[in-house]
């Protein structure tokens, strides 16, 4: 990717494969191939496996402690390591519930909020995009006018508004992140129906008298998966995020139930005697939405590397 | 330019509006600043003398005229938890918010710079790679996570700062990095590929033909074209520090600012002082979004008169 | 293969031997240029012509030893009076100053953000060595070299703000600036109006004539090397399928796709440019066959073109061609 280099090689690797004949290739297959090639896709697919298995089956897997299991006598045991015991590999916090137990239990609230967030954000924003791109008009103008004021109120000031008024809940940042976000998916489905719009198939398709919004659902979403698929996982890792910024703000979860950001909220009392409360807790946080964010890098690199082999091709002249 | 400019305020303006009484709907609709301030448990009788206090009684149309004639003439209305007008309050705690904003500002771009350009110089080879490690980190992890562990290391560990408060520059230094991290992640991302794309470009391919170096045709060719993008993903930072990054690492840090205030404003069910301080970190965002057009269109002459 | 030219009265200048440029895709390495071998003698203007997806522009960057990533020069050299261009060193000597270039589309080709005069400037003080009023008495030289009227006016214009065959000669203008020996022009009138083409392949030639420039004209546009070269040779999927002195490529073309090419020119315009004519589908180059690339739209195919690609073989003074069926069997390649 760099502009023209200068770096040469003198038939090193001319013995490497040749093209080889693409015989009914998939995108599948296609994703495959290019995913065992790729270190970033295969640590955030195992990333991603590891938290949404936690996160679903957690709580019954075997040595797990009751994550609400207070014990006084118990509280801030340091980690394996650093003076503790198996009994409690990572340690206790200030009321001697186990760490690992309350890591796993928050694993679930990251998972459920960021997926309903994305999930309600992408139905929503997708479906005012196709309309804005397919109807036009004043419909349009409109649609994109409210995206360009959402841009410019973005979603931890509509999230203190909120709050303020309706006070905390775990809904309400679900909701919060999901208005942060709708936007995103509306200006990508809307430039992807204009551009699909033009294009030759639509055109014949309406001519035979097909109802438009057959033709809407037939032409458009299949070519729209992709790029949500990709753009739902970039913004998973955002609403991931969110929530623990809200969660460390008091305004989500409320105790006993536990989630990460309200154990780092809870534990920064306590980061000079039980330092491991707050810095397991972000780091989970911040392990998951790396994971996350290497398979949003992988699926992006995918598109271009796709993008970039037709550019090689069709470019005039060779 | 004088006709766009003024076109561009009067858009801006338009935003604010919107903006503020789609507040002022949440605010005063679906629930009002007298029912927040009152614990559930009140009688309807203290409600009403509340409501008659806070001017809740009258009609909708009357209030949201208070509303907006105040806003032009920066009222915000009455503070309920501090008995002082809103504005004074959000204004006092402003210039601690800019400084803030100043300082991620500064760390941002001064990593994110020479970061970019590492990596596009050595494409591919070990600098790419190390930054881009150092992006894919910074922006996985939660800036409010990075100030406490900030404060683990260099305040409680090497007592090299102070831990809380803002006095003086020493301790702006921790939460200007706790913010900048990630933007200047970000921002390294799109530099490096800024460069390495302009670099691919015809004009480029040109000058490297006519035998220009490649740090020569990086600095006198790509370098203008690359700017215009930088200076726009600059305000989006801008912006998101505005709206999210200070209020949280404000709380971190224990720093005086606006999104403190608010955190403390719901915590005392003050809707008028949130409602406040929403309304001036939203026209933030909005008069930085227009200045970065601005900046734009110096560097670029040809940017849409849009 | 041999590197005589077959000119006597000619120095040697550009050696291409074997040149190969891979670029590697999800379906493995692509060659864009595939063994190439190709020599330019002083005073000689030399045609490659091929139709899109060649390896034409491929070939010509790489002659100055660039590629565009991903792909990479994999094998061959270049040499420039007997020196090694594909040495760095070389070819910062040698790019511009020896060897200049002049790029498809002007428009995208001068950089967007900076004035006709400083980019004569930076190349006149950088690779030339010009300083103070004499950068801006050969600016104006220059831009009335290339027939631009009004120089000094033209010198502070941007690019967008001329007209395409006008860029066209700014561009031709800093190519000229460091009196290079050679211009290598890549389809430098595609995209312009036939009037404005005829203009420009003009002031191309009358230039190489004064002031003793070869030239390297790669087009798709037989036109063009009929108006403009002495030689001209066919590129094919990267590879050179003929070789011949301009006359007789035009009176007796001996490759079988040399035969279609000539056939699918239009006689009375060619306004589209493209060459058409010839069965079977264009170059996919992810699906070269392992022997002769053009067997699958040959009509003279046989079992034998199957296997390997044909060589480059001299059949006759100054004639070379790569069919099975030109050339007699057996023969080893030179």
């Amino acid at each position: 990717m760099t502009a023209v280099d200068d770096t040469m090689s003198s038939g090193a690797d001319t013995g490497a494969a040749d093209a080889a004949p693409p015989e009914g290739v998939t995108v599948l297959s296609d994703l495959r191939s290019h995913l065992r090639k790729s270190k970033a896709g295969i640590s955030g697919i195992l990333i991603c496996s590891v938290f949404a298995v936690v996160a679903t089956i957690g709580p019954w897997l075997p040595f797990i402690k009751d994550p609400a299991q207070q014990s006084l006598p118990d509280k801030l045991t340091p980690p394996v390591g650093w003076g503790g015991t198996w009994a409690h590999p990572l340690g206790t916090d200030q009321l001697g519930r186990d760490i690992l137990a309350r890591l796993i239990d928050g694993a679930r609230i990251s998972l459920l909020v960021g997926l309903a967030a994305v999930f309600i954000a992408a139905i929503l924003g997708t479906a005012l995009g196709l309309i804005a791109g397919y109807v036009g008009g004043k419909i349009d103008t409109l649609i994109i006018s409210a995206a360009d004021v959402q841009m410019a109120f973005p979603g931890v000031l509509a999230g203190l508004i909120l709050v303020a008024a309706f006070g905390p809940s775990v809904w309400l940042v679900i909701i919060v992140i999901a208005i942060s976000s709708w936007m995103v998916f509306t200006r990508v489905g809307r430039g992807l129906v204009l551009t699909l719009k033009t294009s030759l198939f639509v055109e014949a398709s309406e001519l035979s008298g097909a109802p438009s919004s057959r033709v809407m659902w037939r032409h458009l979403l299949p070519n729209l998966v992709s790029s949500l698929i990709t753009l739902c996982v970039l913004e998973l890792a955002a609403a991931i995020l969110s929530e623990s910024a809200f969660a460390f703000l008091g305004f989500g979860v409320q105790p006993p139930r536990s989630s990460w950001g309200l154990m780092i909220q809870q534990g920064r009392n306590y980061i000079t005697d039980g330092w491991w409360i707050v810095t397991f807790a972000g780091l989970a946080i911040s392990i998951v939405v790396l994971g996350v964010n290497l398979l949003s890098l992988w699926l992006q690199s995918f598109n271009d590397v796709a993008e970039r082999e037709q550019i090689i091709l069709e470019r005039p002249g060779g | 330019m004088l006709r766009w400019l003024a076109r561009r305020i009067i858009a801006a303006a338009l935003v604010v509006f919107v903006v503020t009484s789609l507040v002022f709907v949440v605010t005063h609709v679906f629930t009002d600043p007298a029912t927040v301030s009152l614990p559930l448990e009140a009688t309807e009788e203290h409600r009403a003398d509340r409501r008659a206090a806070l001017g809740i009684d009258r009609p909708l149309a009357v209030q949201y005229w208070d509303f907006v004639s105040g806003l032009v003439v920066g009222d915000l209305g009455e503070s309920f938890w501090q008995d002082q007008p809103a504005s004074k309050l959000v204004l006092e705690r402003l210039p601690a918010t800019l400084k803030l904003v100043a300082g991620a500002t500064a760390v941002t771009v001064l990593l994110a710079a020479p970061m970019g350009m590492l990596a596009a110089w050595w494409e591919r080879r070990f600098a790419d790679h190390a930054v881009l490690g150092f992006s894919m980190a910074s922006i996985s992890a939660p800036p409010f996570w990075i100030g406490y562990l900030l404060i683990i290391v260099f305040a409680v560990q090497l007592g090299w700062v102070p831990t809380f408060g803002s006095r003086g520059f020493i301790s702006l230094i921790l939460p200007s990095f706790a913010i900048g991290l990630a933007s200047a992640g970000r921002l390294a991302q799109m530099t490096r590929r800024g460069i390495v794309e302009e670099l691919r470009k015809p004009y480029a391919v040109t000058a490297l033909s006519r035998g220009f170096s490649r740090s020569y045709t990086i600095v006198h060719h790509t370098f203008r074209n690359v700017a215009s993008g930088f200076v726009t993903m600059t305000g989006w930072e801008l912006t998101r520090m505005f709206t999210g990054y200070t209020v949280v690492i404000e709380v971190v840090f224990a720093w005086p600012g606006v999104g403190r205030l608010a955190i403390h404003a719901i915590e005392n069910r003050d809707l008028i002082l949130v409602q406040a301080a929403v309304v001036v970190l939203a026209t933030l965002v909005v008069v930085t979004n227009l200045l970065v057009d601005i900046a734009r269109r110096m560097i670029d002459p040809r940017v849409e008169l849009a | 293969m041999s590197t005589t030219n077959g000119n006597g009265r000619t120095e040697r200048l550009l050696e291409v031997k074997d040149l190969t440029v891979g670029f590697p895709t999800r379906d493995g390495i692509v060659r864009g240029v595939d063994g190439l071998t190709l020599n330019v003698g002083s005073h000689e203007r030399l045609g490659v012509v091929g139709e899109s997806g060649s390896g034409k522009s491929v070939m010509g960057l790489a002659i100055l030893g660039m590629v565009l990533p991903p792909g990479r020069i994999m094998g061959g050299s270049v040499r420039w009076r007997g020196e090694d261009v594909l040495d760095p060193a070389v070819a910062n000597r040698v790019r511009g100053r020896e060897i200049a270039m002049i790029f498809q589309d002007p428009m995208v080709s001068l950089n967007p953000l900076k004035t006709v005069g400083s980019q004569l400037r930076e190349l006149l003080q950088r690779r030339v060595g010009l300083q103070g009023s004499k950068i801006k008495q050969r600016s104006l030289e220059l831009l009335d070299m290339v027939g631009i009227a009004n120089a000094s006016e033209r010198l502070r214009a941007y690019a967008y703000e001329l007209s395409g065959g006008m860029r066209q000669r700014v561009m031709i203008a800093t190519a000229l600036a460091c009196e290079p020996t050679l211009v290598i022009a890549d389809e430098p009138t595609t995209g312009l109006d036939v009037t404005i083409q005829d203009q420009i392949l003009t002031l191309l030639h009358d230039l190489s004539t004064e002031l003793g420039m070869s030239v390297l004209m790669i087009t798709h546009d037989l036109g063009v090397v009929a108006q403009f070269c002495d030689r001209v040779q066919v590129m094919y999927a990267g590879r050179i399928v003929e070789r011949a002195p301009i006359n007789e490529m035009f009176t007796d073309p001996q490759h079988p796709y040399s035969l279609g090419l000539l056939h699918s020119v239009p006689r009375v315009d060619r306004d589209d440019g493209e060459l058409t004519g010839i069965p079977g589908e264009p170059l996919d180059r992810a699906q070269f066959p392992p022997g002769c690339a053009f067997e699958p739209r040959c009509n003279e195919a046989s079992d034998g073109c199957r296997d390997t690609p044909p060589p480059l073989l001299k059949i006759a003074e100054r004639r070379w061609v790569a069919c099975y069926n030109r050339t007699p069997a057996g023969e080893a390649p030179a």
